[in-house]
């Protein structure tokens, strides 16, 4: 039978462009997506486990319990198989050189060479506390050169906003631990001036939160306690037998373990976040398979209908359903194979150029052959069972129709499977809205999944009876318009066949639209919930000066720039601490809650800890002593009250203006706009500091920064795959026109010689396809938008408050589109039937 | 050289066959109770005025239709008690068909649509069986090609090489020179009638030509869905007359 399948392939190779394209691009989706995730996945590994490469033990230190001796590295050389060990410390400075001044960390080099996990590219190691390594990336960045001097500082304890994990910063940062915050005087007892003597490039971007690294010798560290030690033991010598030894002989608090597994644990915190992004990336490669599996289905159905006849006959020749089935499938499968090995090795391409876009192909192109033998499987296996349901249809053609001219009856009878879709639309609609609304994911996915199914499958009669009710409307607006109608009539269950595809591939962009519209909307109120102001810059005392001010509210990206109220003042509960005083507008240009309750009752806005300290709950009301009189004040907790860097409540202004307490302005804080380029908000505030050392500059411009960028890229990548959906729905309609065109040729020429013109005949067409575009269009919108926000309201569940917002414009773009789309497939039928002779239709 | 034989058991038998499309008022009575029996090995042609069930009739023959009433049996086997598939091996390994046209499949070569219902059998040819055919049928050259670069009547011997290639207890032909000139018309009917007369099949074919008809064994007239006249081996004259009759 294979031989039959493989001649009517070769007999028209054309046909099954729809198909082979339509899988192609379903399977590259998921190929790349396991090639990503794979290649990404082992970057991410490499790169953690980079700094342990040449370590065969670390000992880490707990850092809840008690301090050991400074010099606790002794005791891990002491074992008889170390053969080398060294400790391992990370500071926190502020890098400052003549043009910026920005968060750097400052890792320690071991002493003994043969634990250093990298190598110099220029220059020497550093001899001196005094001497530090830079890696390319940070040379570049801070505009830094080999001998260049830089100054280190000591930083003010860092509050708020997730403390950046990266690379070899399983130390804590000694820094960190509630130092007093900086004198801001140069040449203080917080800074030393290093000289950068060697460069290495590391050949990736390490995983850190700071833009800066530096690599500096122990002696830079004098007075820490290291948290890690790195270990090598002697050659022959077991590791685990050595980690078993120490963790038998160590003090309690310290605890050992082998280098590959401590590698295996710091790969594991970054890969989780990755994995998510891998749960993202697959979800959308399902849905890219579920529309390649839509088009094929909608192919088969049209490619069938054409066929209807050669089926027949095969039918009456002695052809049993099953092998007319067997036969279709069989063919379909051989496309879907073709498809999904053509697929999975673009896919394979693409997945390694997005790995090496987002930096992480430090390892090469990593391939799991399993993952792409089960790509090319499901490509198959959607191939086979979107071809399933139009081949048994096809199958069921009586016999006798080979012998008949007649057409086959037009429209589609609703049969059990469109009630069996109905209900399950139903169904999965109301499970998916529920599963949404108490966000469990899997449940509204499986829901949503099962919803979308059905709805596809009833859509078709839908669509067909949609055609239907349109024709009149056509046929009053006359002529051209009339005839299109009556085309669209005369077979809606083709019409309707080619507009499910753009329901589809439409109604997804819809949905993406929407989730992606109201998903940034959530996040963006998240953020601005979490980070409230995006900037602050402040003197430690005394008042900014007018220029910095008038620096920052330049800057363009800033929709609201105060220099805020701040008094140094002492509050019962919470001792000496700098109150903050905001405008309303300001606060109202963060989005944070208003600092007057209904009541009239004052707000303050405290950080956890001083709530704690105040011994309160969040929204309780308490009586506070404030320069020297006692007011009451709704205490809430809130992230106002760190956006400085330090805790510092924040009230009203009027407040702090009638407390008769000494006020200063010693903070600016600034609001960025929506659209603002974050990049270069941080380049400026890095020149604003380096212009100034007395300033400590702060905000969470760069956490927004990444979260939504990472948002827009993935927004990005799903429009462009379901654009190419879209493309092949294109594919779809003009397949279909160009069918009915040669079925028409006949009255196509009738048409002509009866004294219709070309341009009549072309427009009849266009009209036709602009139509079933504009229904597919219509109902996809129609679709969409539920789905996208009951899909992002799973996706978000109880992390964040959903804001619902609806991308009006973008909405409004897709039945304009669809017009376009529309007049594109039309335009190869057209001409076809438009070269048509009018004498054709008199011939016999 | 006609050599009547006669045979034992008809290939084909119908018993009051009736065929009614719709209901009520405007139903058409195709054919109208019709009991026949066309003795195995015979060549039996149909005629009739358009309109008269004479296609119709041929649909029921191959059980491609379901008579509203009555049966028809091939080699004894009654059709109306078989189900899709029984029908389907049926037609598969016991009737041939040639039609006036759509008889091929345009994707498969001439040996391809010949071998197919063989294949769909999954039976391979009997060893030299189809050279046989296609010598006969003066195919030899063609066998590459596919039914688009083949004439009218290649196509049509093609078709009678299909039909023939499974042995079939009966091969229905409904106007098989219909689209053809007359003198690869005279040569369709000479294979034909080889088939029957050396390969013993039973042939039942439908037309309008009545010199068509004078090469068969004997001619029933139809009209009005009911048989109106047997014509024992008529010569063409005698066909045109009783032709006349039946309008
Ligand atoms: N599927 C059908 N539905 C309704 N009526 C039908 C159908 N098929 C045939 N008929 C009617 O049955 C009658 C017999 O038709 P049939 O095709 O058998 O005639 P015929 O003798 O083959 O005519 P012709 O010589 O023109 O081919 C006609 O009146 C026809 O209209
Ligand atoms: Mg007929």
């Amino acid at each position: 039978m294979i031989t039959h399948a493989l001649a009517r392939l070769r007999a028209h190779p054309g046909r099954r462009f729809a198909v082979l394209m339509a899988i192609v691009i379903g399977t590259a989706f998921l190929a790349a997506t396991a090639v990503f995730t794979a290649t990404s996945a082992a970057g991410l590994r490499a790169v953690a486990a980079a700094p342990l490469n040449t370590a065969d033990v670390v000992v880490d230190h707990d850092p809840e319990s008690a301090d050991p001796e400074p010099d606790w590295a002794a005791e891990v050389t002491a074992h008889p198989d170390v053969v080398a060990a060294t400790a391992f410390h990370a500071r926190t400075r502020q890098l400052v050189t003549e043009e910026r001044r920005a968060i750097a960390n400052v890792y320690s080099l071991a002493a003994e060479p043969s634990l250093r996990w990298f190598d110099l590219e220029e220059g020497r190691w550093p001899a001196s506390p005094t001497e530090v390594v830079v890696d390319t990336e940070t040379l570049e960045q801070a505009g830094l050169a080999l001998g260049d001097r830089i100054r280190l500082r000591d930083t003010a304890p860092s509050v708020g906003g997730p403390t950046a994990a990266g690379t070899g910063e399983k130390a804590t940062d000694t820094a960190d631990d509630g130092t007093a915050a900086s004198t801001g005087a140069f040449g203080g007892p917080g800074e030393a001036e290093v000289t950068v003597v060697g460069v290495t490039d590391l050949g990736f971007r390490p995983l850190t939160g700071v833009r800066y690294r530096l690599y500096a010798t122990e002696g830079f560290f004098a007075g820490d306690i290291p948290s890690t030690v790195l270990a090598r033991v002697r050659q022959g010598a077991s590791p685990e037998a050595t980690v078993a030894d120490l963790n038998a002989t160590l003090p309690p608090g310290l605890s050992a373990m082998t280098a590959v597994e401590q590698a295996e644990l710091a790969a594991d915190r970054f890969a989780g976040g990755s994995r998510q992004l891998d749960l993202v990336l697959l979800v959308f490669g399902l849905i890219a398979l579920l529309a390649a599996g839509m088009v094929i289905a909608g192919a088969h159905t049209v490619q069938l209908a054409r066929l209807r006849r050669d089926i027949a006959l095969l039918r009456l020749v002695g052809a049993r359903r099953g092998q007319v089935r067997g036969l279709i499938v069989t063919e379909a499968a051989v496309v879907g194979l073709l498809g999904s090995l053509l697929g999975s090795a673009a896919g394979v391409g693409l997945g390694y150029v997005g790995a090496s876009l987002t930096g992480l192909t430090g390892v090469g192109l990593r391939v799991f052959p399993l993952a792409l033998v089960g790509v090319v499987c499901a490509g198959v296996l959607t191939t086979v069972c979107a071809a399933w349901a139009p081949a048994r249809r096809a199958a069921a053609v009586p016999p006798i129709e080979a012998l008949r001219a007649a057409d086959p009856p037009p429209g589609i009878p609703t049969r059990p499977v469109h009630l069996v879709g109905a209900a399950a639309a139903l169904v999965g609609g109301t499970v998916m809205s529920v599963g949404a609304l108490v966000g469990v994911l899997p449940i509204a996915i499986g829901a949503g999944f099962l919803g979308a199914v059905g709805l596809l499958s009833v859509l078709r009669p839908v669509l067909a009876r949609l055609m239907v009710l349109v024709a009149p409307i056509l046929d009053r607006c006359g002529g051209v318009a009339g005839l299109a109608g009556a085309n669209l009539v005369r077979d809606p269950g083709r019409a309707a066949t080619s507009a499910l595809t753009l329901v589809l591939g439409l109604g997804l962009i819809s949905a993406l639209l929407t989730a992606a519209t109201t998903g940034r909307a959530t996040i963006d109120a998240d953020l601005r919930n979490r980070y409230p102001v995006d900037v602050s810059v402040r003197v430690d005392t005394g008042s900014i000066s007018p220029d910095t001010e008038r620096v920052i509210a330049d800057i363009e990206a800033l929709t609201m720039v105060e220099k805020v109220r701040t008094s140094r003042t002492e509050i019962t509960g919470l001792g000496e601490v700098t109150l903050v005083g905001v405008t309303p507008e300001l606060t109202a240009a963060s989005g944070a809650p208003a600092l007057t309750g209904d009541d009239g009752t004052p707000v303050m806005v405290v950080s956890n800890d001083q709530l704690a300290g105040l011994g309160v709950a969040s929204g309780q009301r308490v009586a506070l002593a404030l320069g020297g009189t006692e007011r009451t004040f709704t205490v809430v907790t809130g992230a106002l009250a760190t956006v400085s860097g330090t805790a510092a409540p924040v009230v009203d202004a009027r407040v702090l203006d009638t407390s008769g307490v000494d006020v200063d302005r010693g903070m600016v804080w600034g609001v960025a706009r929506d659209d603002a380029d974050r990049d270069a908000l941080s380049e400026h505030l890095d020149r604003v500091a380096a212009a100034d050392p007395s300033l400590e500059v702060g905000g969470a411009s760069s956490e927004r920064r990444d979260i939504t960028g990472i948002l827009d890229m993935m927004v990005n990548l799903a429009l462009a795959m379901l654009l190419v959906t879209v493309l092949i729905a294109t594919l779809g309609v003009a397949d279909t026109l160009g069918l009915s065109v040669v079925e028409r040729t006949r009255e196509s020429a009738l048409l002509r010689a009866l004294g219709l013109t070309r341009a009549g005949l072309r427009g009849t067409l266009a009209v036709e396809a602009m139509v079933i575009a504009l229904l597919g269009a219509l109902l996809g919108v129609l679709i969409g938008v539920p789905y996208g926000l009951a899909g992002i309201a799973a996706v978000v569940g109880d992390t964040a408050p959903l804001v619902v917002a609806v991308p009006w414009a973008g909405l409004a773009s897709i039945p304009v589109a669809a017009l376009v789309i529309g007049i594109i497939s039309a335009v190869l039928p057209a001409r076809r039937a438009a070269r048509t002779a009018p004498a054709a239709g008199l011939a016999a | 050289m006609r050599t009547p034989v006669v045979r034992s058991a008809p290939a084909l038998r119908t018993e009051g066959l009736v065929k009614r499309y719709g209901e009520g008022p405007t139903a058409v009575t195709a054919v109208a109770g019709v009991d026949l029996a066309f003795p195995a090995g015979g060549f039996t042609a149909v005629m009739g005025p358009s309109g008269s069930g004479k296609s119709t009739l041929l649909h029921l023959l191959a059980g491609l239709e379901r008579p509203t009433s009555g049966r028809v049996f091939i080699e004894g086997r009654d059709l109306t008690g078989l189900d899709d598939r029984g029908l389907t091996r049926l037609r598969r390994d016991r009737i041939g068909f040639v039609f006036q046209s759509f008889n091929l499949l345009p994707a498969l070569t001439a040996e391809q649509n010949i071998l197919l219902p063989l294949r769909l059998a999954g039976r391979t040819p009997a060893p030299g069986a189809l050279k046989t055919l296609v010598t006969t049928l003066g195919l030899g050259e063609r066998l590459r090609h596919r039914p688009s670069a083949l004439s009218g009547g290649q196509r049509q011997r093609v078709a009678i090489a299909r039909a023939l290639i499974t042995e079939p207890a009966v091969v229905l032909a409904d106007e098989p020179t219909g689209a053809l000139d007359v003198a690869a018309g005279r040569e369709l009917l000479d294979h034909l009638r080889t088939a029957c007369d050396e390969l013993g099949r039973t042939i039942v074919m439908v037309t309008h030509d009545p010199l068509a008809a004078a090469r068969a064994d004997r001619v029933l007239l139809l009209a009005d869905g009911a048989l109106h006249g047997v014509l024992p081996r008529p010569a063409p004259h005698e066909i045109l007359s009783a032709m006349e009759g039946a309008r």
